[in-house]
């Protein structure tokens, strides 16, 4: 399933959370909604799927033929912010009860839940009560909620607040799943590492306005934010052996006679080394390219007060 | 309605207890059964002869589980107490007149009343006799007409109807108002926990609201059933160990209205609950809370109606 946003905008009580956003998400693809808290997330994920509508512009969804769809109940699944399943009734009559809720029979919804909860080490556990789970277990079951039908595209905001690492990792992997049975997913997040390998393509938003938007390489030249090189030098250096220039943005440094160079966009790293080798003996280089925190630090920096 | 009847069975399952419900309603027996107990016990076990010693004259012919003797030994009232004290005595009485007396005793029992009631009807009887009135003749001044009342609203409903029309009203003011707690629970917190956000991308709004109301209502009429069985029983449970109860004379057409009465009202109030549940978000700072008290206005209506059918509220 495919999905269109074209110039949508939403106001609440005279503010405006959306600003003509437009992008489009394809079929089978992980994307990632980023930008600061308040930059308009969740409010586009609850216009995507219906709970509330835009003031102006249009959101459209394509089948795998390319034509227009309704974006009904059985078709996707809704992880929210703000998590809540019934705290007091038992893990799998919750999920059945999801499941059918979402257009599945009785038996298909439990034999799902179990498949499910198996995955997450949880069908043991499956007859207690929900509110008996640790906060990360009890993240897993909901996003079980969402997916327990077998939706064709799942929006999930926050997908990975409150878990540790381990389970992160697990759920990355219950997303890669997903993913490879045709799943096309919608996410938003704050762990910028963690939705770097996952994610095939983003949308930086800031202040209900597209930032930047594309694939990781795309984000990177948009984000005109050039490589940082990690030099060990074989002789003795200082950072005044080196000073700054307009390819030369920033100079730190680190221990065993290390310094970090970052280069501006347009400098070209074997250009660069090739003048430094000139003066200087190198003994180890390591060349990174910025990462999407850098990317979305320099990009939302200075337009934040807190 | 496949979606409405889920979230009404879902709400009601939710709330439907079973295991909790049986251990309450046993609970609730059990203790009904030891005050019965404890009174049947109480009421057997009361003494069944009291001692008596009596000061001055009694010409009186007392039941015979007051067995009397004469005290001519104490006088003064520390004297009486004492003798009961140090004694087998229950009491001592004195007669001061003929219809005055006075009793000493050491402790409250519920003798007193009796020998009170034996002195009464002695001291009555004696006075009638003195007047030349006999007993039936008492009767015919202590109750000198006789009105027969005729009503044909009883004969169409039934002579018990109010009884069992108070019963109604009773019951589903409970019904509605168990619903009440209910309702603020499910509706109100799974506005907090946002399942109802995630509800609401799975069914529209109507089904909800249609679906929480019926839930509600199930646990309303399972709260209205399961409490009039309570009580049958218990009544029951009296009426055995009692005179015997009352026949409940209401034609069938009464009670599917009664039923049906009560049926519609608590349909109507679960789905003005839901509806004011709906509309807040936190049930501890809300200004709304006090209308749910609503359904107490029509519960005071309905016993006005009762005691005036025909009357300016009823119109």
């Amino acid at each position: 399933m495919r999905l269109s946003v074209t110039n949508v905008k939403k106001q609440y009580a005279g503010i405006l959370a959306v600003d003509d956003l437009s992008f489009e998400v394809n079929t089978g693809e992980i994307f990632a909604l980023l930008g600061p808290n308040g930059a308009g997330k969740s409010s586009t994920i609850r216009m995507l799927i219906g709970l509330t509508y835009p003031d102006t512009g249009n959101i459209q969804f394509f089948d795998d033929q390319n034509k227009t769809i309704t974006l009904t109940s059985e078709l996707f699944g809704y992880l929210p912010e703000e998590r809540g399943l019934y705290q007091e009734s038992s893990i799998i009559d919750t999920l059945i009860y999801m499941g059918q809720l979402k257009g599945m029979s009785k038996s298909e919804a439990h034999s799902q839940a179990e498949k499910w909860l198996t995955g997450f080490d949880l069908n043991e556990r499956k007859k207690d009560q929900l509110k008996s789970l640790s906060k990360g277990n009890q993240q897993k079951v909901q996003l079980i909620s969402a997916i327990i039908h077998q939706p064709k595209i799942v929006f999930l905001d926050e997908p990975f607040s409150g878990l540790d690492p381990i389970n992160q990792e697990k759920v990355i992997q219950f997303l890669q799943t997903l993913k490879q049975q045709g799943t096309t997913i919608i996410l938003s997040a704050h762990q910028m590492s963690l939705v770097e390998k996952l994610a095939d393509r983003f949308l930086l938003m800031n202040y209900g306005k597209a930032a930047l938007y594309g694939e990781m390489q795309e984000i990177r030249e948009s984000a005109k934010l050039g490589n940082s090189l990690i030099v060990q030098f074989s002789d003795p250096v200082t950072l005044d052996d080196f000073p700054l220039s307009e390819q030369l943005i920033k100079t730190s440094s680190l221990d065993n006679n290390s310094i970090k160079f970052t280069l501006s966009h347009d400098c070209r790293v074997p250009q660069f080394l090739q003048t430094m080798l000139t003066s200087h003996q190198i003994e180890g280089l390591q060349i990174h390219q910025p990462s999407l925190h850098d990317i979305y630090i320099s990009s939302i920096q200075g337009t934040h007060n807190g | 309605m496949d979606k409405i009847l889920l979230v009404a069975r879902w709400e009601f399952m939710r709330n439907f207890k079973w295991k909790q419900d049986i251990i309450s309603y046993l609970v609730m027996l059990t203790i009904y059964g030891a005050i019965f107990a404890v009174q049947v016990w109480d009421k057997n076990s009361t003494q069944k002869v009291v001692n008596l010693a009596v000061i001055g004259e009694i010409n009186t012919e007392l039941d015979n589980k007051f067995s009397l003797s004469k005290l001519t030994s104490a006088h003064t009232t520390e004297q009486l107490l004492d003798e009961i004290e140090n004694t087998h005595l229950d009491g001592v009485l004195k007669v001061e007149e003929s219809d005055v007396y006075t009793l000493y005793v050491s402790q409250q029992s519920s003798w007193q009343e009796d020998l009170k009631k034996n002195l009464t009807d002695a001291q009555k009887s004696r006075l009638l006799q003195k007047m030349g009135v006999s007993n039936e003749e008492l009767k015919k001044l202590e109750n000198p007409i006789t009105l027969n009342l005729i009503n044909q609203a009883e004969k169409i409903v039934g002579g018990n109807v109010k009884i069992l029309a108070i019963l109604a009203s009773v019951l589903s003011a409970m019904a509605v108002f168990s619903s009440f707690g209910l309702c603020f629970t499910s509706v109100t917190q799974e506005k907090q926990h946002r399942i109802t956000e995630q509800l609401l991308t799975c069914i529209n709004h109507q089904q909800w609201v249609d679906g929480k109301a019926l839930g509600l209502c199930l646990s309303s009429f399972k709260s209205l059933i399961t409490t009039s069985l309570m009580m049958l029983i218990v009544f029951s449970g009296i009426s055995v160990f009692s005179d015997g109860g009352q026949d409940l004379n209401v034609s069938a057409a009464v009670l599917s209205q009664i039923i049906l009465f009560c049926v519609l009202g608590v349909l109507f109030w679960n789905y003005v609950f839901v509806g004011f549940a709906a509309t807040i978000d936190d049930p501890n700072h809300s200004g709304k809370t006090g209308l749910m008290m609503l359904p107490m206005v029509p519960v005071m209506l309905v016993f006005i109606v009762m005691g005036e059918p025909n009357g300016q509220v009823a119109k």
